[in-house]
């Protein structure tokens, strides 16, 4: 949307009295406005009422943000209340006195976020003599600063948010020192000063966060004007301070929205240069030269985000097979086919396909963030499904492409914990499988592909645990609802009359783990099914046939001539009320306890399933007799 | 933009444009203290948008020093 159309409609809007029940359209109107459009509107949302907006979109957080600073802080006001706006949040954006942050941290907080935007006036103000040293600037900060841990602390006890800035230093003041030694001396002090205030951010308070302007400062200008540092006591000028709203929107967004979780890709022109179709993989450039530099880039911060938790996915016109040889085997690849959850390889429209790497791996679509050099397939995305997150790349400038994968801060988070980075691992799994899958016309090509491995084995104290669970997770195959606490588990596996049975399955895509028990129980010649739970995760690969038939097998094996196991109907278990018919079990006659009971006389077993491999770690009983009803 | 065509309706709709006030030609005359929702660091930003518009400085200190919209249009034309 060009900037006099998206001024237009925030007005069109503002006009008809319509923005409470419009709210979320903004951001959609601004989606690819830069701060200073950004400004623009959220001047013409001064007048909106935010809690009726609130209330017609309950979705949108409502946020309270109180402005304090240094200085005169009122110019950010129409910046962050459009930078809000823009990340769907209902921001309320009020301004205190000009200079007064003393005062106004001094009181609990008051709004829900705070920020303080502090300037070199901060600690130059309290620099007691006309004509100062670089000590003086020293105590100065040292002053400063304890003043504002003292005020952060008593600030955020009360459970608000408060965001400080560092100050970056000017040369209207280094230059003012004439010893050179001293003016760099200056720089030093300023610069601990600075990283003083940013650990402030690091978890030292709770509830405080910090934003460095000198990164900001070094890459918007210009970032101060005199004149406007005198007569109006604004420290920043216009650039610098839309970067920094749009940097605390984000952080917002942080503290309140969503978190994005995965980033999906387009391959040609943006993981790479060139066209796989056209070059085939050899041609294509992400090692050497201006295009392959400025992809390696790309690569290296993509796999950099991937390395923090964020999943990493394709999404690419092409042919699945020529991507997957890339994907796997080119040299120059810094993000291989093993760091993607998923591929989505198709000649569909993007805007079709995109949403599929959510759906394989389990996450709402609302989770990603779409990048691709095609304006058309961007636009399309950013147009039907407005809740995808869009990155625009230019092909032509692929230099870029990395700082504009940065720029909107979508993966931000106030923490990343290592369950975070460690949940990449499970989506891949669980992505490669939905994966596999698409690519099989049958059923049964697909299982014999899966390779997948039975294991059951005798459990050890390690298992008690798992073991408790299944029993009590365990809803839809749990054959007679018999739920076990811990004890009951220890005392199962104590009994030499019982044998606890657990399985474990695994695929060539990874171990699934535990999923399933048996609980049974010899008596003389006859071996009973007291329970069977499976974990819904593994149905429909013919698991249960496979493991029925080896604990028939491992029965028959070891002397018994029968097998008996019961079922018993609950809300929930239906879908296994044919399990023990299916697998050759005779019913037996009802007794009237809602249990129905089935028998296995152990002539003939169930078919072995050709897909499955079992292995049996089961030990042998204990020898018969030594445990019948006889001598207990 | 060339500053010597900045007529007053020009004007008061770069005004709107960047202030978001909804000011017309009834207010150019009214002083500052009387005109609702006003604010000098408004002006501030009229002059940055002049500055970046016509691509040299705008005579910042006498703007601030003008009482009405009026004043401020002169300053910047002159």
């Amino acid at each position: 949307m060009s900037a006099d159309t998206a001024l237009d409609a925030v007005r069109a809007i503002r006009d008809a009295g319509e923005l409470a029940a419009r709210w979320p359209e903004l951001s959609t109107i601004l989606a690819t406005a830069d701060v200073e459009l950004t400004g623009r509107a959220g001047a013409l949302l001064a007048a909106a009422d935010h809690d009726a907006a609130h209330r017609a979109n309950p979705e949108l957080p409502l946020v309270d943000v109180l402005l304090t600073g240094s200085g005169t802080v009122s110019p950010l006001v129409p910046r962050l209340a459009g930078e809000l706006a823009r990340q769907q949040v209902v921001g309320r954006v009020t301004a205190g006195d000009p200079g007064g942050y003393a005062l106004a941290l001094a009181a609990p907080g008051a709004a829900d976020v705070t920020l303080c935007l502090l300037d070199a006036s901060a600690v130059f103000d309290r620099v007691p003599h006309t004509v100062w040293t670089v000590d003086d600037v020293s105590v100065a900060c040292d002053e400063l600063l304890a003043h504002l841990s003292a005020l952060a602390r008593s600030y955020t006890a009360g459970g608000g948010v408060l965001v400080l800035t560092t100050a970056p230093l000017w040369p209207l003041w280094a230059d003012q020192i004439l010893d050179l030694r001293e003016r760099a001396r200056l720089g030093a002090v300023w610069r601990r000063f600075n990283a003083a205030l940013l650990e402030l951010g690091t978890g030292a308070i709770e509830g405080v966060h910090v934003v460095d302007l000198d990164p900001i400062a070094a890459t918007t200008g210009p970032a101060r004007d005199p004149r406007l540092e005198i007569y109006a006591h604004v420290a920043y000028g216009d650039a610098l301070l839309g970067a920094l709203a749009r940097r605390v929107a984000h952080l917002v967004r942080a503290l309140r929205g969503r978190p994005r979780k995965c980033l999906v890709l387009d391959l040609d022109g943006t993981l790479w240069g060139g066209t796989l179709a056209e070059s085939g993989g050899s041609g294509l450039d992400m090692a050497e030269g201006f295009r392959g530099e400025s992809h390696r880039r790309f690569q290296r911060v993509a796999a950099q985000l991937g390395s923090q938790g964020v999943l990493l996915a394709v999404c690419s016109k092409n042919d699945p097979a020529e991507v997957d040889e890339v994907l796997r085997d080119h040299p120059d690849l810094l993000v291989r086919r093993d760091d993607f959850v998923t591929v989505v390889a198709d000649w569909a429209p993007k805007v079709d396909t995109v949403g599929q790497v959510a759906e394989r791996i389990g996450i709402g679509s609302d989770s990603l963030v779409f990048v691709d050099d095609s304006a058309t397939e961007t636009g399309l995305v950013r147009l039907k499904r407005p809740e995808i997150a869009v990155i625009d790349v230019d092909a032509r400038e692929p230099a870029t492409h990395a700082d504009r994968l940065l720029a909107e801060g979508w993966f931000d988070s106030t923490a990343i914990t290592e369950e975070d980075r460690a949940r990449a691992g499970r989506y891949r799994t669980e992505g490669r499988r939905a994966e596999f899958r698409a690519g099989f016309s049958s059923l049964t090509d697909y299982l014999k592909e899966l390779d997948t491995t039975l294991t059951l084995f005798a459990p050890g104290p390690g298992d008690v645990h798992r073991l408790a669970q299944l029993t009590q997770r365990t809803n839809q195959f749990n054959l007679t609802t018999l739920r076990l606490d811990e004890a009951a588990v220890r005392a199962a596996l104590a009994d030499p009359a019982v044998l606890v049975s657990p399985v474990r399955v695994g695929d060539r895509f990874g171990e699934h783990g535990v999923i399933g028990a048996a609980f049974l129980r010899r008596t003389g010649t006859r071996v009973e099914i007291d329970n069977l739970v499976m974990s819904c995760r593994v149905l429909g690969r013919g698991i249960e046939s496979a493991w029925l038939r080896e604990l028939l097998r491992w029965a028959a094996a070891h002397d018994a001539t029968e097998v008996t196991a019961g079922y018993r109907p609950s809300p929930r278990n239906g879908r296994v009320a044919t399990l023990y018919p299916d697998h050759g079990f005779t019913p037996l006659p009802d007794r009237g306890d809602g249990l129905h009971r089935y028998h296995h006389d152990l002539t003939t077993l169930p078919s072995a399933v050709e897909h499955l491999t079992v292995v049996s770690e089961l030990p042998a009983p204990v020898p018969v007799g030594a445990h019948t009803e006889e001598n207990r | 933009m060339n500053t010597a065509v900045l007529d007053t309706d020009r004007f008061l709709t770069l005004l709107r444009d960047e202030t978001g006030l909804a000011v017309d030609a009834d207010d150019l005359d009214t002083d500052f203290d009387e005109l609702p929702g006003w604010d000098s660091v408004m002006l501030l930003k009229l002059l940055t948008a002049v500055e970046q518009a016509t691509g040299g400085p705008a005579p910042m200190l006498e703007v601030l020093e003008a009482r009405n919209l009026r004043a401020v249009h002169t300053a910047i034309v002159r």
